[in-house]
C-alpha cells in the first residue's frame, strides 16, 4: 500500500509528471481510481485523496514516547507569599530591575523559595546581566532551591547555579575568572575563615586576580579578621589593588584607617556656638600627603563633583571614609541634629560625604535621617544631589522612613525626591510582602 | 395628517431595505461561489505544477491568492491562505505540512460547492470557516443559553493584520462542555480582561451554531468563584475526543486539552501520563522552561490547546493549587 509520503512525494513533483498515488491509511478501503465522485483532473484527485489522509492520520494519530527526567529533590523551604511571587514577575518583566538583588535577599534571609515558574526567567536574567553580577547570581541559586539546582542538571546554560552549590573545587583550580569569582562568593558567604585563608594562600596571584578576590568582599560582611590583608593591600603595586583596599577599610568598623580619617576630619569640621544657635565651621585642608594617599584619598576630581576645587573635593572623600560614629560621639548630638546646624553653602558637600559614608556602613540612622532631611528640602537641586538621593532610597529601610515619607506632600515635589519615594514604597511593599 | 404619511412611507422603505439585504446576500454567494471556484483552480494548479517551487516562492505567492479571496468576500480562507507563507520555512516536513492545508482547503471549497447536501450544523461549520460571519445578536437570538460554573482553563493572544485576538477556552463544572470565547481588540488598545485565568465563572453561554460547537458568546454572568486546578485527564482520553470531533469537523485543528501529565525533554520536548502514552509540545511553543520548572520532574495539570503539530501548554497549575500562565 502505498503511504502518506507517496502522497506527498507525487505533490511535490506535480501531477503533471507523477501519478496519483492510491495511497491508504490501516483501517480505511483503498481508494478507487474512478467512479462516481472521483474528479478526472488527476490533481483534484490528488487533493481529495490528501485531504481523506491528512484527517485520517490526524484523528489516528497514536501515542507517543517519552521519558522524563528524574523528579527533583523536594525542598524543605517554602515559597514566597503569592503577592511577593507577582511582584518578582513584575520585576523580572521590567519594573524596578534594579531592586532584584534585595528581593532574593530578602528571600534567602527569610529562608524562602523563588516560585516555580520564574526559576527560568530569574537564571536568565543572573547570568546574562551585564555586567556580570556575581551577586546576582550566587541570590538567584540559593532563592532557587533545589529547584533551581534540578534545573541546572537540565540545562547547561545554568551551571552556575551547581557551581555555587561551592563544592566544585575544579571550578577554583580550573575554571575560569567568573566561575572562581562565583567559586569564592559562595565560600564568602558560607565560611568566612574559609574563604579568607583561600585568598591568601592565593595572594601572590596576578594584580586582576588579586582585584578580583577584593572585589567579592564588596557585598560581603566585613569583620575585624580582614583588615590584616586589606591594611597590607593598601601598599599593594597596583593602584586598583590599593583602591579597593581604602574602600574596604573605610566600611569596616573599628578599623585603623577609620581612625586615621576620624582624625583628618574632626580637623576640618566643628561645632561653633553662636550667638543665637550652635552651627558647624568647615576648613578644608591645606595639604594633601603621601600618608592620605595610601588611605586612597586624592584630590582629583571626576564624574559628578567638576564644580569642587581640589581643596573641597579631599574634604567630601575624606567624610565619605569617616566612621559616622565620630560625629555623633564627638559632638554629642544624634544625626538628626547635626544635620539641622549644617551651614548653607557647605550642605551639598556634607551631605554628600556623610551620604555616601552611611551607605558605605550601612548605617540605618543616618540614612534616615539624610532622606528625611532631603525630603525635608535638602540639596537635591545638584545634580550629585540628585544621584545621591536615588542611591539613598534603595538602601535606606524603608520601614523606618515610611511614615515620613507616605504622608508627604504629592505632586508640586521636585521629581528626584518623588522618584525617591516611589522607590521606598515600592521597597516597603515589597518587603513587607516577604515576611512571613 | 403627517403622521399616517410618515408611516406608510415606513413600510415601504423597510421593505425596500429588506429587499436590498437580501440583494446584497445573494451577490456576496455568487461572489464566493466564483472565489472558491477561482481558488479551486488555483489548488489544483499548485498540485499539477508541484509544490516544490513553493519554498523559493515569496509571501507574493500566497497573498495574491489571499487578496482575491477578500475580494470574494471570503475572508476566512484569505487569512488561512496568509498564514500559509511560512510553511515552506518551517523546518522539516514542510511539504507535508503544505499539502495538508492544501488538501483541506480544496475539502472546503468541495464542500460549499455541495451545501445543499450537508447537514445544517456542517453547513454552517463549512461557511463560518470560509468566513461568513454570524452576528453576536443572532447568535443570542437563534441558541439556548447554557447555563453553569465555567472554570476559565486557558487564554491565548494572537495578533495578526493589526488586529489582536483572544481566545479563552472555558470548561462547566456540571455539563463538562467546553467554550471559546473570542474578543477582538485594535492593536494597542486593551483586550478584555473579564475572565481571569484560574477562576470560576458562573454564566449563560450561547453557542454558535456547527458540526462541533465550540465558539460560544457570553450572555449572563451571576456570579464569580475561586476556582482550582480543573480535573486533569489522559492523553488517549484527549485523542479519542479530538478524533471523535475530527470526523464532526475535519478542519478542526485547534481543540482544548486538561491533562495531568509530567513534561520530558529527551528525545524530544514532550509530556507523559500514568499510561506512559506522551504527545509532543507544539514546535512554535519555544522550550517551555517555565513549565518544566513548575513540574520538578512531577506530574502537574496542564490546560492548553492540542494541534495537529503539537500542544502549546497555556496553564498549568502549582502545588498550592494556583494557576500559573505559561
Amino acid at each position: 500500500m502505498s503511504t502518506w509520503q507517496d502522497l506527498v512525494t507525487a505533490s511535490l513533483i506535480g501531477t503533471e509528471r507523477a501519478g496519483v498515488p492510491r495511497s491508504g491509511f490501516p483501517g480505511l478501503p483503498l481508494p478507487a481510481d474512478a467512479g462516481p465522485g472521483t474528479p478526472d483532473d488527476p490533481a483534484a484527485l490528488l487533493l481529495d485523496r490528501a485531504a481523506l489522509l491528512t484527517i485520517a492520520r490526524r484523528g489516528g494519530r497514536p501515542a507517543g514516547h517519552a521519558e522524563p527526567p528524574p523528579a527533583a529533590e523536594p525542598d524543605p523551604a517554602p515559597a514566597v507569599s503569592p503577592a511577593a511571587g507577582r511582584r518578582l514577575a513584575r520585576m523580572l518583566g521590567g519594573e524596578h530591575p534594579d531592586l532584584l538583588a534585595e528581593w532574593l535577599t530578602a528571600a534567602v534571609a527569610r529562608d524562602r523559595r523563588v516560585p516555580a515558574h520564574l526559576l527560568p526567567v530569574l537564571l536568565d536574567r543572573a547570568r546574562r546581566v551585564s555586567p556580570p553580577d556575581p551577586e546576582l547570581r550566587r541570590l538567584s541559586a540559593e532563592a532557587g532551591g533545589s529547584r533551581a539546582r534540578w534545573l541546572a542538571g537540565l540545562n547547561p546554560d545554568w551551571t552556575f547555579v551547581t557551581a555555587h552549590a561551592g563544592t566544585d573545587q575544579n571550578a577554583w583550580r580550573l575554571g575560569s575568572k567568573s566561575q572562581r569569582r562565583d567559586y569564592l562568593t559562595a565560600m564568602r558567604a558560607r565560611d568566612p575563615a574559609a574563604a579568607r585563608e583561600l585568598v591568601a594562600l592565593s595572594w601572590e596571584a596576578a594584580a586582576a586576580e588579586r582585584v578580583m578576590f577584593l572585589s567579592v568582599l564588596a557585598n560581603a560582611d566585613l569583620s575585624l579578621a580582614d583588615e590584616p590583608l586589606l591594611e597590607a593591600a593598601l601598599d599593594d603595586d597596583n593602584a586598583e589593588v590599593r583602591g579597593w583596599a581604602a574602600h574596604l577599610l573605610s566600611r569596616l568598623p573599628g578599623s585603623a584607617l577609620g581612625r586615621r580619617m576620624a582624625k583628618r576630619a574632626l580637623g576640618c569640621v566643628r561645632i561653633d556656638p553662636g550667638v543665637l544657635s550652635d552651627h558647624l565651621v568647615l576648613s578644608p585642608p591645606v595639604q594633601w600627603d603621601m600618608a592620605m594617599r595610601r588611605d586612597g584619598l586624592s584630590p582629583r576630581r571626576g564624574g559628578h563633583l567638576q564644580q569642587l576645587d581640589d581643596r573641597t573635593h579631599l574634604l567630601l572623600e575624606i567624610l565619605a571614609r569617616t566612621p559616622l560614629c565620630t560625629w555623633t560621639r564627638e559632638f554629642g548630638r544624634t544625626a538628626e541634629q547635626i544635620l539641622g546646624l549644617l551651614p548653607g553653602p557647605w550642605a551639598p558637600v556634607l551631605f554628600t560625604g556623610w551620604s555616601r559614608a552611611a551607605m558605605a556602613q550601612r548605617d540605618q540612622d543616618w540614612m534616615i535621617a539624610l532622606i528625611n532631611w532631603t525630603i525635608a528640602g535638602g540639596p537635591t537641586g545638584t545634580r550629585f544631589g540628585a544621584e545621591t538621593l536615588r542611591q539613598l532610597a534603595r538602601r535606606v529601610d524603608p520601614a523606618r522612613c515610611a511614615r515620613e515619607t507616605t504622608a508627604s506632600r504629592g505632586a508640586q515635589l521636585p521629581s528626584p525626591i518623588r522618584d525617591a519615594i516611589s522607590v521606598l514604597r515600592f521597597r516597603y511593599d515589597m518587603l513587607k510582602e516577604l515576611e512571613p | 395628517m403627517s403622521v399616517p404619511q410618515a408611516r406608510v412611507s415606513t413600510v415601504a422603505e423597510r421593505r425596500d431595505r429588506e429587499r436590498a439585504v437580501a440583494r446584497r446576500a445573494e451577490q456576496r454567494e455568487s461572489r464566493v461561489a466564483s472565489g472558491l471556484a477561482e481558488l479551486d483552480r488555483w489548488l489544483c494548479d499548485q498540485a499539477r505544477q508541484g509544490l516544490a517551487a513553493s519554498q523559493q516562492a515569496g509571501y507574493g505567492h500566497w497573498d495574491g491568492i489571499a487578496a482575491r479571496m477578500i475580494d470574494a468576500q471570503a475572508p476566512g480562507l484569505a487569512e488561512r491562505l496568509r498564514a500559509l507563507a511560512s510553511v515552506p520555512h518551517s523546518g522539516a516536513g514542510w511539504d507535508g505540512r503544505l499539502l495538508e492545508e492544501y488538501a483541506l482547503l480544496h475539502l472546503l471549497t468541495v464542500a460549499y460547492r455541495r451545501q445543499g447536501e450537508l447537514p445544517p450544523p456542517l453547513r454552517e461549520t463549512v461557511r463560518s470557516r470560509i468566513g461568513f460571519s454570524l452576528r453576536q445578536a443572532d447568535v443570542l437570538a437563534g441558541g439556548q443559553p447554557v447555563r453553569d460554573h465555567w472554570q476559565v482553563l486557558a487564554r491565548r493572544d494572537l495578533e495578526q493584520d493589526r488586529i489582536r485576538a483572544r481566545r479563552t477556552w472555558l470548561r462547566g463544572h456540571t455539563t463538562g462542555r467546553d467554550a471559546l470565547l473570542l474578543s477582538f481588540a485594535a492593536a494597542g488598545q486593551p483586550l478584555d480582561d473579564s475572565l481571569t485565568v484560574g477562576a470560576d465563572a458562573g454564566a449563560d453561554l450561547v453557542f454558535y451554531p456547527g458540526a462541533v460547537p465550540l465558539r460560544a458568546v457570553l450572555q449572563a454572568r451571576y456570579d464569580d468563584g475561586d476556582g482550582g486546578p480543573p480535573g486533569g485527564g489522559r492523553v488517549a482520553g484527549l485523542l479519542a475526543g479530538y478524533a471523535a470531533a475530527l470526523a464532526a469537523d475535519p478542519w478542526l485543528d485547534s481543540w482544548p486539552a486538561v491533562l495531568r501529565v509530567t513534561p520530558a525533554r529527551a528525545p524530544a520536548p514532550a509530556l507523559r501520563d500514568a499510561d506512559g502514552d506522551a504527545l509532543p509540545l507544539h514546535p512554535g511553543a519555544g522550550d517551555c522552561w517555565p513549565l518544566f520548572a513548575l513540574s520538578g520532574g512531577r506530574p502537574v495539570t496542564l490546560a492548553g490547546e492540542w494541534t495537529p503539530r503539537g500542544l502549546w501548554p497555556l496553564t498549568a497549575w502549582d502545588e498550592g493549587g494556583r494557576a500559573v500562565t505559561l
